[in-house]
């Protein structure tokens, strides 16, 4: 049986009809074409799926969309402003902390949790909080270097 | 996986949907365990019935008798609650090593427990603390001590039809302290190979209570009663104390062999982490210190 649901995605508001075993993922993925959250291991270990569900980092694999009715979600689409990209996201690029990306979106946006929590985090609090996120490319370090750069400039930017 | 979704409005309906389909029904909480079982294949239900919006069974809360820690309150609001502080800081403490951020968002204290996996890492921390489960059915509420909560690998004592509601955690003598620790392979995202933890409290300059519950290495989490009485014989907490009593500890185990560690290296390690929780305990308490 069908359900209709409602999500806020990315500040814009859809409303869907989902069968039960649909999960999050599938739906920003498949019936919304945004296809920035990547599906790596299916199982809640990879983090590529996460997004932000109510300012929090989730990973949309595990999630049932019908559970999660009415829920605010944002995905790496949800991050450019007047057709630029954000603070966080130029860091990646220019830290080299992107190499295939299919680990990024993911990446940026458990980085931005945490980031709003806690703007000037130490290296342990960045390697915890990224904990949940494989990047098989790049060896974590320009990562943990752009998060920090991305720190940086978001004070700037207000 | 197939199912319907259900999504009572109170805990009576989700108690008389559950009584009126015991079997076929499974309970759906944060779901990162329940949406695995459900996708490899390894649980199957023909209704999933999600309690995640019940009220009455959210959030920590002070109570007459200690705190009630509600079934779907969250790890990760648990890791950062400002009453786990003191004697019911391991509960914290424990909660903020299980798997990632992401997971911790969505996965429930309830869920760990019920799921009875022999290394959760919610339970050597709930049962240091003699933790009450409060159980529910259609007709009746009860309370049984989170030790004869589990039965062994995946299994409980919960029947179908019932849920667990949360947690009962006593008041804590001021002078307490627990400690988890858990051993992975990893030191984030994966299950533990050992998870130990460790309480004491003293009064009066004398050892008043002394808690080890391990997980990991039985099929389910378990105190290890023999070597807490040892302690309480010898009435110190010196290392040579401790150490006997982490031996005890480790032969009270029964680990198996599996992909994350061979069993002869959990016993040894059941010693090694247990020496170190307890270590950590008698420093906090200034143990042996005037
Ligand atoms: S695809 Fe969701 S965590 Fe890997
Ligand atoms: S850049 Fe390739 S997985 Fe991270």
């Amino acid at each position: 049986m069908k359900h209709a649901i409602e999500l806020t995605i990315n500040g814009k508001c859809y409303q869907i009809e989902v069968e039960p075993e649909e999960r999050l993922l599938d739906v920003l993925r498949d019936r919304l074409g945004l296809i920035g959250a990547k599906e790596g291991c299916s199982t809640g270990d990879c983090g590529a799926c996460t997004v932000l569900m109510n300012g929090q980092a989730v990973t949309s694999c595990m999630i049932l969309a019908v559970a999660v009715d009415g829920a605010d979600i944002t995905t790496i689409e949800g991050l450019e402003k007047d057709g630029e990209i954000h603070p966080l996201q130029k860091a990646f690029i220019e830290e080299g902390a992107v190499q295939c990306g299919y680990c990024t979106p993911g990446m940026i946006l458990s980085a931005l949790a945490l980031l709003k929590e806690n703007p000037e985090p130490s290296d342990d609090e960045i390697r915890r909080a990224l904990a949940g996120n494989l990047c098989r490319c790049t060896g974590y370090t320009r990562i943990i270097a752009a998060v920090k750069a991305g720190a940086e400039r978001m004070k700037n930017h207000g | 996986m197939q199912f319907e979704y259900f999504r009572p409005q109170s805990m009576n309906e989700a108690l008389r949907f559950l009584a009126d389909h015991k079997k076929e029904a499974m309970i759906l909480a944060g779901g990162t365990d329940v949406i695995n079982g459900l996708r490899t294949g390894k649980q199957a239900a023909k209704y999933l019935v999600d309690i995640g919006h019940l009220a009455d069974m959210k959030g920590i809360h002070p109570a007459d008798d200690g705190l009630f820690i509600g079934a779907l309150a969250k790890v990760r609001d648990i890791e950062r609650s400002p009453l786990l502080v003191d004697g019911w800081r391991v509960i914290a403490q424990a909660a903020g090593t299980l798997a990632s951020a992401q997971i911790r968002n969505l996965a429930t204290i309830g869920g760990n427990i019920c799921n009875a996996s022999p290394s959760a890492d919610m339970a050597p921390a709930l049962l240091v603390l003699d933790s009450m489960a409060e159980i529910a059915g259609i007709e009746e509420r009860h309370r049984v001590p989170l030790d004869q909560f589990f039965k062994g690998p995946g299994k409980t004592i919960l029947a179908p039809g019932q849920i667990l509601i949360g947690f009962h955690v006593g008041r804590q003598l001021p002078n307490t302290a627990g400690y988890y620790i858990k051993r992975g392979v990893r030191r984030a995202m994966d299950c533990a190979i050992v998870g130990v933890a460790a309480l004491a409290s003293t009064s009066d300059g004398h050892l008043s209570k002394v808690r080890i519950a391990l997980g990991a290495v039985a099929p389910t989490p378990f105190r290890a009663y023999k070597a807490e009485q040892f302690i309480l014989e010898q009435g110190d907490l010196d290392q040579t104390t401790i150490s006997k009593a982490a031996r005890i500890a480790s032969e009270a185990c029964r680990p198996i062999d599996d992909v994350r560690s061979r069993a002869w290296y959990r016993r040894r390690m059941v010693e090694v982490e247990t020496n170190r929780a307890l270590g950590w305990v008698a420093k906090e308490l200034k143990w042996g210190e005037g």
